[in-house]
Parts: structure tokens; sequence; C-alpha cells
């Protein structure tokens, strides 16, 4: 099982290094996002504003990224793969793929945002691990809805109906903490909201481990 | 045909609180006043949906479970009766906000739960719409069914909690943390949420039934 995971985790990291464009449009996306949040900001943002329109550029950065996840698996090569491995092997190589290629991309989004617009955050450790945290509870909570989504015919369209909603709590709890890492840093502040985000990332990697299996089967 | 005896009981349990609702005494309190007695009719409505997706829930993993179809279709109408429950009680809140706080909508985290839920399970139904091929539909929607009740649960009772809410009972408002003493609320409340949840059901149950009319009927 692990050694499965650990052989489907390098093949994704290989796959996606040969198709490079897909991380470089990525990178593309955020970088052009904050460029026009600078430009129709005029370099004046407020705080909550900063907060609040950095988790939107990360929202949809990480839904583009991991409906890409999907793309071939469940159609054309599905077949192939569910003969040589487990599906929970599967999802689990998925969401770990998915949560380094996000804490990763988040990281780099902080920085390119922080470059145009600012840095109004004080309390650094706390922010990054929220980063860290939040980013990874997005990945996990978005590789299932896309592995759901890939199922349909029109899944980029789905993929933001079905995400939207389920991500609100992530959401409004990743703002909330971010708020509370204005101020000072404390991280017996910010404590509380960051357990709730390791919660809720566990709680939705073991509910793609146990519906897994019963959605790639047809 | 015969009568259940828990539909005559629901109906009886509704009655009831409709009437005792409206007549028996309720303790007066600022801001509030009368427009206590919505607790009967608005509250009860999240009571009864969130037993009802539940219901739902609990379908959906036996359909996992056994592949049986009839088991997709009971989700489906538990879910739908969950969300028609569900906009009467945002109807009945939103009335009741406009006369008590002053306007139909505010930034609660209550009233972000409700409008988060009903997002949620109108996303199901798109979801159950768009897929065409029969047996990967009931899967698929059965899966995403048990997802957002567990996410729907996780926002409706724990983000809240962390934050200050406008209801009565909550933060400084004067309200129903004091209905809690008082029994004459108790026996109208109490028997109102199980009369709703009875007569909810009784709802999904005829929905369910025509459904499965109309398929016996598009296979004929």
């Amino acid at each position: 099982m692990f050694k499965q995971v650990k052989e489907l985790v390098l093949k994704d990291i290989r796959l996606n290094w040969r198709e490079r464009y897909a991380l470089y449009s990525m990178l593309l996306y955020v970088l052009s996002t904050s460029y026009v949040a600078y430009l129709s900001f005029n370099g004046l943002i407020s705080d909550n504003a900063w907060v609040a329109l950095f988790w939107i550029i990360v929202l949809f950065a990480a839904m583009n990224a991991s409906l890409q996840s999907f793309k071939g698996e469940l159609n054309n090569q599905a077949l192939f793969f569910y003969t040589l491995a487990k599906p929970r092997a599967i999802i689990l190589a998925k969401t770990l793929y998915n949560n380094g290629l996000l804490i990763i991309l988040t990281l780099i989004s902080y920085f390119i945002y922080s470059l145009f617009l600012g840095n109004p955050i004080t309390a650094n450790l706390s922010f990054i691990l929220c980063i860290v945290l939040g980013s990874s509870a997005l990945a996990s909570v978005l590789t299932l809805v896309a592995a759901i989504a890939a199922k349909t015919n029109n899944s980029s369209g789905l993929m933001a109906v079905l995400s939207m909603p389920l991500l609100f709590p992530l959401l409004i709890n990743l703002i909330h903490t971010s708020k509370l890492c204005l101020i000072e840093d404390n991280l017996f502040l910010a404590a509380n909201q960051l357990i709730f985000l390791a919660l809720l990332n566990i709680v939705s990697v073991l509910l793609s481990y146990l519906l897994f299996p019963y959605l790639w089967r047809d | 045909m015969q009568l259940k005896w828990w539909k005559i009981l629901g109906v009886l349990l509704v009655l009831y609180s409709i009437i005792a609702g409206l007549l028996l005494p309720v303790p007066h309190l600022d801001i509030l006043n009368e427009s206590i007695r919505n607790l009967y009719f608005h509250v009860t409505m999240w009571f009864c949906m969130i037993i009802l997706m539940l219901m739902s829930m609990v379908q959906s993993i036996r359909f996992l479970s056994s592949f049986d179809k009839m088991r997709d279709l009971k989700a489906e109408a538990l879910a739908s009766t969950g969300m028609f429950i569900a906009v009467l009680g945002l109807t009945t809140g939103m009335i009741w906000a406009q006369f008590t706080w002053g306007a139909f909508w505010v930034n609660d985290p209550k009233l972000n739960g409700a409008a988060v839920t009903m997002l949620i399970y109108l996303a199901y139904f798109i979801l159950r719409n768009s897929i065409e091929n029969e047996d990967s539909r009931a899967r698929v929607s059965a899966i995403y069914n048990i997802l957002a009740f567990v996410m729907m649960i996780v926002f409706i009772g724990i983000l809240p909690r962390m934050t200050d809410s406008l209801h009565p009972g909550n933060g400084g408002n004067p309200g129903f943390g004091n209905y809690d003493l008082d029994s004459n609320m108790r026996m109208v409340f109490y028997p109102a949420v199980i009369g709703w949840i009875l007569i909810g059901t009784w709802i999904a149950q005829l929905r369910f039934r025509i459904k499965v009319l109309e398929i016996k009927k598009e296979n004929l």
C-alpha cells in the first residue's frame, strides 16, 4: 500500500514535470491576478481587503490546479491504472501530490502577492503555518471534489459549483486566522483556528479514503 | 390503504403546536416581545431539515453498501424535502428578522450556515442532473451527499460557536437563553419538532412513491 502510494506520487511528479506548461500556467495565473489586483487597488489596499483578496486568489488557483489532477485518470488511462494499484492508494497519492503542489503554489503566491501589494502580516510564523495547513486542507477537499466532477460531462463548470459551498467554512476560517495574524505575533491566539484547519484536513482525507473506492468503478 | 399511526401523530402534534404556540403564554422579553413565538415555527424547521438530511445521508450510505436503486431514490426524496423545509425555515427567519433586527438579511454565522447549506444541496441536485448514466449518477451523488452532510455539520455545528451571533441566546442578546427555564415554551417546542419531523418524513415518503410510480410508468 505505502509502496504503491509512493510510486504513484513519483509518477505524478514525473508526469507533471514532463508537461511543465500546466505548472507554468498556474504560476502565470497567480502572477497576473496579483498584478490586476495591484493595478485596481493602485497599491493602496486596506489590511482586511489584502487578506480577503489573497485567499480568493489562492482559492481559484487551487481550484484550477486540482481540476487537472483527474484529467486522464478517470477516463482513458483509468482501466490501466486500476489494474495496477488499489483505488485507495490512488486517492491517497493524488491527495498527497495535490497537498504538496498547493502548499508550494500558495507559498509562491504569497511571495508574488506581497511583492506587488505589500505585506501587512506581523505574525509571520502563524501565517506561514496558516498557509501550509490551509492550502493542504484546500487540496484534500478539492481532490475528492475533482474526482467527483471528473465523472460528469461538464467537469470544469461543476468543479466551482460543487467545491465553493464545501470550502466556505474553510475559507472563512482562513480569513479569520489571517486577520489574527495581522494584529500581533502570538501563536496561541491563532492556535484554535489552526487546530480547526488540521481537523478539517483529517476529516476530508478520511472521507476521500472511505468514499473513493465507490467512485472509480463503472 | 392503511393510515400509519405516526402520520396521525405528526398531524396532531403540528396542529397542537400551531394552536398552543399562538395561544399559550410566553415570557416577555425586550426586543423579542411576542415574536418569540416564531421559535415554534422557525427553529423547528431547521431541526427538521437536519434530521431529514441525516436520513438522506444514511440512505446514501446504505446505497453504497447495497447498490439498491431504491435507496438512492429515497435519498433524493429526503434531500429535496429537506431543501423545501429549509426554504420554509429561511422565509420564516427572514420575516422575523425584518421585524426584530430591521433587515431581511444580516451577516451572521447562522445565516451564513443556512445559505451555505442550501448552496451545497442545490449543487447536489445540479450534480444529479448533469450525469446521464443512471448507475454512475446514483453512485456519484451518493458520495457527494455524504461529503455534503459532513461539511454542513462542520459549518453549522462548529464554526458559529467560534464567533458571536446575533441570534437570541447567543452573545449579548436577550432571549432564548432564558427560554430553557420556561417549561411552557418547552411543552410546545419539543412536540412541534417531533411533529414536523414526522410530517417531513411523510412528504418524503410520498415523493419517493411518486418517483417509483413514474419510473414504472416509463418502463411500461
